[in-house]
């Protein structure tokens, strides 16, 4: 009999200890303004885990110097399953444009995704190339006179000048910090190239017909463009690839991880949140840990074209 | 314009909701506190609310946001004026004035000129919002790198001639604040610079800790010290036993209202704050205290008797405020049309447009135009709920003039260090906001005009994100910035600016007059 | 000297330090040109300054070795250090009245009162508002 309840307790004692993840708040770093497109998406999906989770989750924005301050700030937190980052897979990379080294990626457990960015090339209708082949036929013709902006992501930009060096072009490149400011150059006439993602004020344009998309340069195929081709589909190695995931620290419980990714799983199929990302033109697509890691590993060989290309 | 009152009449049923209007009216009380609170600003207070925008509807959202601003505009000037300590820093010029009218006991007189200006201006640019979003929006858009650039180089060129200090000094203090802005990262590539080997460092100075070391924690300590070099105990102080006056009762109902004939006289100087406010609300990147200042210098300028500002001017309280609330409506031009903020609160709106779904850029107008009317709507009636909750306010704020001074500074830098804190979640910037006090004390000994060196630092990272972008475009061809022709015309007039001001001091050294 | 003298020569020093400095400081050769062109500007306004300062100033009646301005910054240093390592709230309850003392408040229980309301005040905004400061 006193076994009996000897079992028992240690069995009741056992279960109230571990008790299920997560039994408090959960706090997600945002290494960027309140209000920026990872923000703001991040927000939504936090709102319907929230509610799966039953339990709060608060939402931190560190931002500053490209992601980095943000994602110190998340390291040097303990790694119970109970703080989580949310950070774009190519912002890995980045370090490597700015002359330094990539964040080590071995600190991190990739959970989930829930956004994969696919980055478009426009130009603007009054161009007088309509198709990727032609515009690449005017660019040899007219050496200096194309002027290419980015709209945000670094490594597009690359695997845009590693195209430009492979078919022998010269175009003029840039950097924009963002899809707006991009869109308003291209408009205006400053530019007469930029690349954009998925949803960005580019592609709202050019879903108005104001502009023209020529290409894609990452990775994956998008079904509104079923005639772009990927890098891949025209022959080049390399092509960006931006995915908007959730991360823990490595080593932080199995458990936490997994219930978080299926929570991950299950809010990414209702139809309201789908509903919510599709007026901003993006469709969110639940993608595990592995496929993030994938991404995060394509952003990674982007990252050996600054050594070939330079600044 | 058919179209236009079709939006408008569309607008105006989206408009007439409580929810709309109750959180614009929130939007402006908030603000007013806010900015009334030397440490904690508009920009802290729009921080913390952007997340809130997301559960309510657009309108209502941004219509909070900017409600925000146009209190703050207005409650900044409330302790410039006050305690000659800024609630926000475009609140900075607001002082000049502000400040020795309450020393002498007109402190009410001096609040109620900066709210009357700050409504009126306000009201006028958010009706240039209504009439001339769309036809500025295309011609927004002719608004490239160089051109961008160009207009930075005149604005920094306008701001460092005009200082008080003689125009030499205060291109030093545009330099140095040019300087500053490089230490954290490169705005182009993003990348780590002068940092010294700290990753903190990189993350870049933010504005609101910087404004606050260099603005209110300076003053505080340089009022303590200088009060107690002349003797005077702080702990028994109250602001208007400063200056020696008279039958203070006997006046006291005149000093602190504003006569119909005093208003008048404050129209012209309302009315170029207002037109030099839109204008450069609606260049992207410019900012309110930019325009403040601007304003103020004109009227100055244009003054039968300019020595009066500085000491108690009420033309200069109206400019200032007039160019500073101005601003407010058209700088959502920018921010619509092209998706570019115009200034720093802009920023912090653009992210509830985005939160909402709804990207603001080149198809911003054509496609959202019902909800962007309904928007300038609620703005021009926001300013309403301003000049009432104002009048309120500045029945009880007048009164604060009698608090002992040691514990309105205390709580002030007990602010400040939250205020710095908030906008980043970081401590590392509170060391930014002591490392600003100590620059701001060394400007206040050395003569250095502190104006030039604040906006320069704000505009100094667009300045070489726009130069260096143009080079890149142009294979690094640096006459473009000639040959294009408004960057061009800008720069021409920079040009001019320096060589009327060089022509102006001869002309007046050779007819003796100092 | 006057003090726009000092100030020049200041900055003029100031900006050939760092255009010195400039380039062990940057990670991409392009990040430092700017900074050094400005540099060369702060260089030459400074030296321009020093030259053609009139004679005719203020003086200012503040001293920088002011002790309590020097005491007023440390304990600023020291607030900032213990929000650090302690956290807002207890930091806050130890400098309040450390400034009010500094600027000459004597009646303890007014301090005492002054600065607790003030910090419940801000906690409960705080709290109400977002997340809380460091806990």
């Amino acid at each position: 009999m006193k076994k009996l309840f000897l079992v028992l307790f240690l069995v009741l004692g056992i279960s109230i200890n571990c008790n299920a993840y997560p039994d408090r708040p959960v706090k997600v770093i945002v290494p960027y303004n309140a209000g920026g497109s990872l923000d703001s998406m991040t927000r939504i999906i936090v709102e319907y885990m929230k509610q799966e989770l039953g339990k709060p989750i608060i939402i931190s924005n560190h931002p500053g110097a490209s992601g980095t301050i943000g994602v110190n700030a998340f390291l040097k937190t303990k790694a119970d399953g109970y703080t989580v980052l949310v950070f774009p897979t190519s912002s890995f990379v980045t370090p490597v444009f700015q002359g330094g080294k990539a964040i080590d990626v071995n600190q991190f457990k990739p959970i989930g995704a829930f956004i994969k960015s696919e980055r478009i090339l426009f130009a603007r209708t009054d161009a007088s190339y309509k198709t990727f082949d032609e515009l690449l036929a005017y660019a040899r013709k007219n050496p200096g006179k194309l002027k290419f902006g980015s709209g945000g992501s670094t490594d597009t930009a690359y695997v845009f000048k590693y195209i430009l060096k492979k078919e022998n072009l010269d175009v003029n490149v840039t950097l924009f910090n963002g899809g707006a400011p991009a869109a308003a150059a291209i408009m205006g006439g400053h530019v007469d190239l930029i690349e954009g993602g998925n949803g960005s004020p580019g592609d709202v344009a050019a879903m108005a017909g104001k502009l023209i998309p020529l290409a894609i340069l990452s990775s994956g195929k998008l079904t509104k463009y079923p005639d772009l081709k990927t890098p891949y589909e025209m022959g080049y190695e390399y092509a960006s690839s931006v995915m908007f995931g959730f991360f823990m620290h490595s080593d932080a419980p199995d458990e936490a991880q997994k219930v978080f990714s299926a929570t991950l799983q299950t809010v990414l199929q209702k139809e309201e949140l789908k509903a919510k990302f599709a007026s901003r033109g993006v469709e969110p697509k639940f993608y595990n840990g592995e496929e993030l890691a994938k991404s995060i590993d394509l952003g990674m060989k982007v990252g050996k074209l600054y050594e070939i290309l330079g600044q | 314009m058919t179209a236009l009152l079709d939006n408008a009449m569309i607008g105006m049923g989206l408009l007439l909701q409580w929810e709309v209007l109750f959180s614009a009216a929130g939007g402006v009380f908030v603000g007013l506190m806010m900015g009334a609170i030397p440490g904690l600003s508009d920009i802290i207070a729009i921080c913390l609310l952007v997340p809130f925008t997301f559960y309510l509807n657009p309108i209502a959202g941004i219509a909070m946001l900017m409600g925000l601003s146009k209190g703050a505009n207005f409650g900044g000037s409330i302790p410039a004026i006050l305690f000659n300590i800024p609630g926000t820093p475009q609140a900075v010029i607001t002082a000049f004035d502000g400040y020795p009218l309450a020393k002498q006991g007109k402190a009410g007189k001096a609040l109620k000129v900066a709210l009357f200006s700050s409504c009126i201006a306000d009201s006028v640019s958010d009706c240039v919002l209504f009439f001339f979003a769309a036809p500025v929006a295309m011609a927004a858009i002719m608004i490239g790198p160089a051109e961008h650039a160009a207009v930075v180089i005149f604005a920094l060129t306008l701001i460092s001639i005009t200082a008080e200090t003689g125009p030499l000094v205060g291109l030093l203090s545009m330099v140095l604040g040019l300087l500053l802005s490089c230490i954290g990262a490169d705005p182009l590539s993003g990348a780590p610079r002068l940092t010294f080997g700290s990753d903190e460092l990189a993350g870049g100075m933010d504005i609101v800790p910087l404004a606050l070391g260099f603005f209110v924690i300076s003053e505080i300590i340089w009022q303590v010290c200088l009060e107690k070099k002349e003797g005077i105990n702080l702990a028994a102080l109250r602001i208007d036993e400063l200056e020696e006056k008279k039958a203070l009762e006997e006046n006291y109902e005149e000093d602190h209202s504003l006569s119909f004939s005093e208003f008048k006289k404050c129209v012209p100087a309302i009315g170029r704050g207002t037109m030099i406010g839109s204008a450069i609300g609606a260049l992207p990147g410019i900012g309110t205290t930019v325009a403040s200042y601007l304003s103020y210098m004109a009227t100055k300028r244009a003054s039968k008797n300019p020595e009066r500002f500085g000491k108690g001017a009420i033309e200069g309280i109206a400019a200032a405020e007039a160019g500073n609330n101005a601003v407010n409506g058209p700088n959502l031009i920018p921010l619509i049309t092209l998706g570019i903020p115009g200034n720093l609160a802009a920023a912090l709106i653009l992210g509830a447009f985005t939160m909402q779904g709804l990207t603001p850029g080149p198809m911003f107008m054509e496609q959202q135009a019902p909800l962007l009317y309904a928007l300038f709507i609620v703005l021009f009636i926001s300013n309403f709920f301003a000049l009432g909750f104002g009048i309120v306010c500045i029945r009880y704020m007048r009164k604060m003039v009698s608090l002992p001074k040691n514990y309105i500074y205390a709580a002030v830098v007990i602010f400040a260090l939250i205020g710095s804190y908030i906008v980043r979640n970081n401590t590392f910037d509170l060391y930014y906001t002591l490392g600003f006090s100590v620059i701001g004390l060394l400007c206040r000994k050395g003569g250095i005009p502190m104006i030039p060196l604040l906006i320069s630092y704000i505009l100094g990272s667009s300045l070489e994100l726009k130069i260096r972008q143009t080079m890149d475009l142009n294979a690094g061809d640096l006459t473009v910035f000639l040959t294009e022709p408004i960057s061009g015309a800008f720069l021409a007039a920079s040009v001019l600016v320096i060589v009327y001001t060089v022509y102006r001091k001869i002309r007046m050294q050779k007819t003796g007059s100092v | 000297m006057t003090r726009h003298q000092i100030s020049g020569s200041v900055l003029a020093l100031l900006g050939l330090a760092t255009f010195i400095i400039t380039p062990f400081q940057v990670n991409l050769s392009a990040s430092g040109i700017f900074p050094r062109i400005i540099s060369v500007c702060l260089f030459v306004m400074g030296v321009a300054v020093v030259l053609t300062s009139s004679k005719q100033e203020k003086k200012s009646n503040v001293s920088l070795s002011d002790p309590l301005l020097l005491i007023f910054l440390a304990l600023i240093l020291g607030t900032i250090i213990a929000i650090r390592t302690i956290g807002f709230y207890p930091s806050i309850l130890v400098s309040l009245p450390l400034c009010l003392i500094l600027f000459g408040e004597r009646n303890f229980k007014k301090i005492i009162f002054f600065s607790l309301v003030t910090t419940g005040i801000i906690y409960s905004i705080i709290d109400v508002l977002l997340g809380s400061m460091l806990p």
